[in-house]
């Protein structure tokens, strides 16, 4: 498994149009990034589609990468999340109705979960976990479901200008919290 | 969504980088919030910090394989026009601006400039040149003993529209081992590279996607050529 490091020399190395280094950081970080927009897109063909789009947008940009700015992954990540949420957001007609009960009940607390708490990677878990259910609820349906203030107002059933206020409001909170 | 994208203080500009990044905006919004992005460097960085923020639910992402054919495809996409690979070789011949010219033309100018390539003149370089008299493909590769693997660059035929296509090497005994995919993306038979040397047959033929499944050849051959030892 290649470390972050690695990951930045080889979007360094894309950079310059070095194609060896494509097909190795293809090799190392396509199931993951085929993983976030599957999830997102919930359309096998859509998503096939969708990778080979995120990795043409990797290609052309990764000299806009700055080793100084985020990890390497979640830079990549970001790339596959915009481009699957826009087309999400280009879809016509209604969105897939969502079920909130069993989103909320489903990420049980694991015993990763209680371990990493400390960690960097718990940091989230620990101030989502400071948040109001339902607003915590929304974040992360947002985040690894794509899903649109749109259906977030529908489906608690609450105006979609509330939602904002409180999503917004949740979210600068979140940031405070992360920040401490 | 039809709200206006753009917010007089700094917690609002914070909250809006935050909704672009959640992913919560509708198509419209985003568009626009995506151009002020690439406007403004400071309204970039609070995106590119929530980013940052949020990264920790990326875990919740599970790992799937994607289908060998999106890569295929993908290649195709981006490298149809090019040469297959950018390394020295395809460097060399993209500034001789030969290779369109055909394989005879390619490695005569090759065999010129390295034969006169004074430079490091202890290191030995193999050329192959692939061609056929019945197909349009050609090839040409280069090899240097201890400098990595074979270079191939295509000279014509173009990408083969299912399989990908494989470069073998005869050793003394006449049996074929394998050098890889042409696009450098599976690693030559042990031995392989060994067999390389002046005078040996080489050969290229078209086999399913990631190269033969056995050992040796199982497609057709579309051209065939000779190493040169410089």
């Amino acid at each position: 498994m290649p470390t972050p490091d690695d990951i930045s020399r080889l979007i360094a190395r894309v950079a310059l149009a070095d194609r060896p280094a494509f097909d190795s950081l293809y090799a190392h970080t396509s199931a993951k990034l085929f993983g976030v927009v599957l999830r997102l897109l919930n359309d096998r063909a859509e998503a096939e589609d969708a990778l080979q789009e995120v990795f043409v947008k990797v290609w052309q940009r990764a000299d806009r990468y700055t080793v100084s700015g985020a990890s390497p992954m979640s830079w990549l990540i970001a790339i596959a999340r915009n481009h699957a949420i826009d087309r999400l957001r280009a879809r016509r007609g209604p969105a897939a109705p969502i079920d909130v009960a069993a989103e909320i009940a489903d990420p049980a607390p694991s015993p990763e979960a209680a371990t990493v708490a400390a960690s960097e990677r718990g940091r989230i878990e620990n101030c989502l976990g400071r948040l109001d259910t339902y607003r915590a609820w929304a974040v992360r349906a947002a985040y690894l479901e794509g899903h649109s203030y749109r259906q977030i107002a529908d489906r608690l059933d609450v105006p979609l200008n509330t939602v904002r206020t409180w999503l917004r409001r949740s979210l600068l909170k979140l940031r405070q919290c992360l920040e401490e | 969504m039809s709200e206006p994208t753009s917010y007089p203080g700094p917690e609002d500009d914070d909250a809006l980088a935050a909704e672009y990044v959640l992913g919560v905006l509708g198509a419209e919004e985003r568009a626009a919030v995506a151009a002020r992005a690439a406007r403004e460097a400071g309204f970039a960085a609070r995106i590119a910090a929530w980013e940052g923020h949020l990264a920790g639910l990326d875990r919740h992402f599970a790992e799937v394989a994607p289908p060998a054919s999106v890569k295929r495809a993908l290649d195709r996409r981006l490298f149809a026009d090019a040469a297959p690979r950018s390394g020295p070789l395809s460097r060399l011949l993209n500034s001789l601006a030969l290779w369109r010219l055909g394989t005879l033309a390619a490695v005569a100018a090759l065999v010129l400039v390295l034969a006169t390539d004074l430079r490091r003149p202890q290191e030995l370089t193999l050329v192959l040149s692939l061609d056929s008299a019945d197909t349009a493909y050609g090839f040409v590769a280069l090899y240097r003993p201890g400098a990595g693997g074979v270079e191939v660059v295509q000279t014509g035929g173009g990408a083969p529209d299912d399989g990908d296509l494989e470069l073998w090497v005869f050793d003394a005994a006449g049996a074929p081992l394998s050098l890889g995919v042409v696009d450098g993306t599976t690693p030559p038979d042990p031995g392989a590279l060994g067999a390389l040397v002046d005078g040996a047959d080489v050969a290229v033929t078209l086999e399913p996607p990631g190269g033969s499944r056995g050992r040796g050849p199982q497609g057709p051959v579309v051209a065939t050529g000779r190493v040169i030892g410089l």
